[in-house]
């Protein structure tokens, strides 16, 4: 539970730290203030005020990550700070779950499965994510095309999965 | 299948078109963390085709207006799942303690419990499934079932001990019981003197009168006492249920039938019930504690509801009751309900109205001004001239202010529809 209640706190402040580090390296300081308003809306989702703080944060937080690429912003920051507010979501609306108090063994079989994912699917994207761009490979236009229809194709597929 | 993760999916799909739109490469890795998340939620997901879970309910009362719901969830499927069991309250109940969802993650065999205390008030309350959600670790991909775990619980009316009434109804059933049948018999106040029959016992005869009469035998009679047969009207029509604060005026006129319903069955009456709302609820009549339990029953499902059928108690079915019935209407009274009671009478039925006053109850709730005395002034002379009606019928009327003792009110009302019969 003490894990769940640093993590929470600890995710969210490391993304806005990332933001904020990114943005006033580039000069860009008139980004900075709505780092803060990301930082409130985080910290209301860790009070548990509402789930949709949540939402606000995570969405803030990925379009700065987002609009920092545009405007030249260090690419491993804003490429971390999108992984942590990935990270700072799920854990909040994780830890605002109802689960039992005393923990019993399916509550710590729950975190444990929980986090094993949650790393592992954040273990995956982010170095292959920072990595990604050192790699150059030259495809045909004809490939490029065809793997954009596939990803948009599977991205469809998820879409139609999840709504069911 | 949903997901909580759902709008996460536009995330990616912008990071992809602002890539794609910019011809920038780095927006799309941005989205492959994402992409990750949603991968390893729908590689982990648990098909639905394999889910399988039993659930029991089992609803334990813990005070007059309360209980405890547990529910156990058991996995019987051969995987590892997330499972969110939600058990809404229902209209009426507050939570007292615990909570109505909880999160586990179940092995096969596996059992999740749910446990929370609730109160309400008076109603019945049934449940027919639990709602589980089975995920992936991730909540990526979620399942809605609906698991039968069926139960009923019901919070009946408060009961008040009530002293017998000294009721007398023209009419009796002729089973023995404690009111006055208005005939000669078996009983305990004096009736009168007749001749001797043969078979009378010895102890009744009346040796003064005989003494005074040589050669000729003097019975002492005493008057009967029977059973009655008691028939019970609620009001259940919303126009009639003021409400201030939690509870309405129809709360304490259920509680007052249950009252009423216990007494005259501890006394061995046969009482039936007519509940006159949404539709017409007709209870037969019955003896003893299973009736009482019918009547509760009935009262704690009763719910004050608008049907423009059943706008007026005109419209009340009198030959549902036995022509024997003692009739006790529980009613505050609506503009118009006053021409029941002719008809009640034409019928020949013994009448008593128990009215819980409406303007006494609604006026606690206005503010204490100028124009709230006038329009209760008003109200209250509308009220007198309905009550008028109905009392020039020689129809004991009962004013009722709720927070006042039933009980002493209807004593006296019947006891002064005494004296006025025997003037």
């Amino acid at each position: 539970m003490l894990r769940r209640k640093i993590l929470k706190l600890v995710c969210p402040l490391a993304c806005t730290a990332c933001l904020a580090a990114g943005y006033a390296a580039a000069g860009i300081w008139t980004a900075l203030p709505v780092v803060f308003l990301a930082l409130s809306a985080w910290l209301l989702a860790a009070l548990g005020r509402s789930g949709s703080f949540s939402w606000a944060a995570l969405i803030l937080s990925a379009g700065l990550a987002a609009g920092g690429l545009f405007a030249s912003v260090s690419f491993p920051l804003m490429m971390l700070a999108a992984t942590l507010a990935l990270a700072g979501w799920d854990i909040v609306l994780f830890t605002n779950a109802p689960v039992p108090d005393p923990p019993d063994g399916s509550t710590r079989l729950l975190s444990e499965r929980h986090y094993r994912s949650l790393i592992t699917a954040l273990g995956l994207g982010l170095p292959a994510a920072l990595i990604g761009p050192s790699i150059r490979i030259q495809i045909p236009f004809g490939w490029m095309i065809l793997l954009g229809i596939f990803a948009l194709l599977s991205l469809e597929g998820v879409w139609r999965r999840l709504k069911g | 299948m949903h997901s909580r993760a759902l709008p996460l999916l536009p995330i990616v799909l912008g990071l992809v078109l602002a890539g794609l739109l910019a011809r920038r490469a780095e927006p799309i890795w941005m989205a492959l963390p994402f992409l990750a998340y949603f991968g390893l939620g729908i590689l982990q997901s648990p098909s639905a085709g394999k889910l399988r879970f039993h659930a029991t309910r089992a609803v334990e009362k813990i005070d007059a207006g309360g209980g405890i719901v547990r529910i156990a969830a058991c996995n019987r499927g051969g995987e590892t799942v997330h499972l969110r069991l939600t058990d809404p309250l229902q209209p009426g109940m507050r939570l007292a303690e615990g909570q109505t969802q909880t999160l586990a993650a179940l092995r096969a065999g596996e059992e999740a419990r749910l446990e929370y205390t609730f109160h309400s008030g008076r109603g019945s309350f049934t449940w027919e499934s639990v709602r589980a959600v089975a995920s992936d670790p991730l909540g990526v991909v979620e399942t809605e079932l609906h698991l039968p775990a069926a139960a009923r619980f019901q919070v009946q009316p408060e009961l008040k001990k009530f002293r017998p009434f000294p009721i007398r109804p023209q009419r009796t059933l002729h089973t023995a019981g404690s009111i006055p049948a208005r005939m000669g018999g078996r009983g305990t106040d004096f009736w009168g003197v007749r001749e001797y029959h043969p078979g009378d016992p010895l102890r009744r005869l009346d040796w003064r009168r005989t003494a005074r009469h040589p050669g000729q035998f003097y019975s002492k009679e005493f008057e009967q006492e029977e059973i009655a047969e008691i028939g019970l009207i609620l009001d259940a029509r919303q126009k009639t249920d003021l409400r201030a604060g939690e509870n309405g005026l129809f709360e304490h006129s259920a509680r007052a039938a249950a009252s009423l319903a216990e007494m005259f069955l501890r006394q061995g009456n046969r009482v039936s019930l007519l509940i006159f709302g949404k539709e017409i609820e007709f209870l037969f009549p019955g003896y003893g504690k299973n009736q009482l339990h019918r009547i509760l029953h009935a009262l704690s499902k009763a719910v004050p509801v608008m049907n423009p059928d059943f706008d007026s108690l005109h419209f009340l079915p009198l030959h549902m009751f036995s022509s024997r019935s003692f009739i006790m209407i529980l009613s505050p009274l609506a503009p118009g309900d006053w021409r029941l009671f002719p008809r009640l009478r034409a019928h020949g039925y013994p009448a008593l109205l128990i009215s819980p006053d409406p303007i006494d109850y609604a006026r606690r709730a206005l503010p204490d001004d100028r124009t709230t005395g006038l329009a209760t002034r008003l109200a209250q002379i509308e009220r007198r001239l309905q009550i008028g009606k109905i009392t020039q019928l020689w129809i004991p009327v009962v004013e009722w202010q709720v927070d006042r003792p039933l009980d002493p009110l209807v004593r006296a009302a019947i006891r002064n529809s005494h004296i006025q019969q025997e003037r």
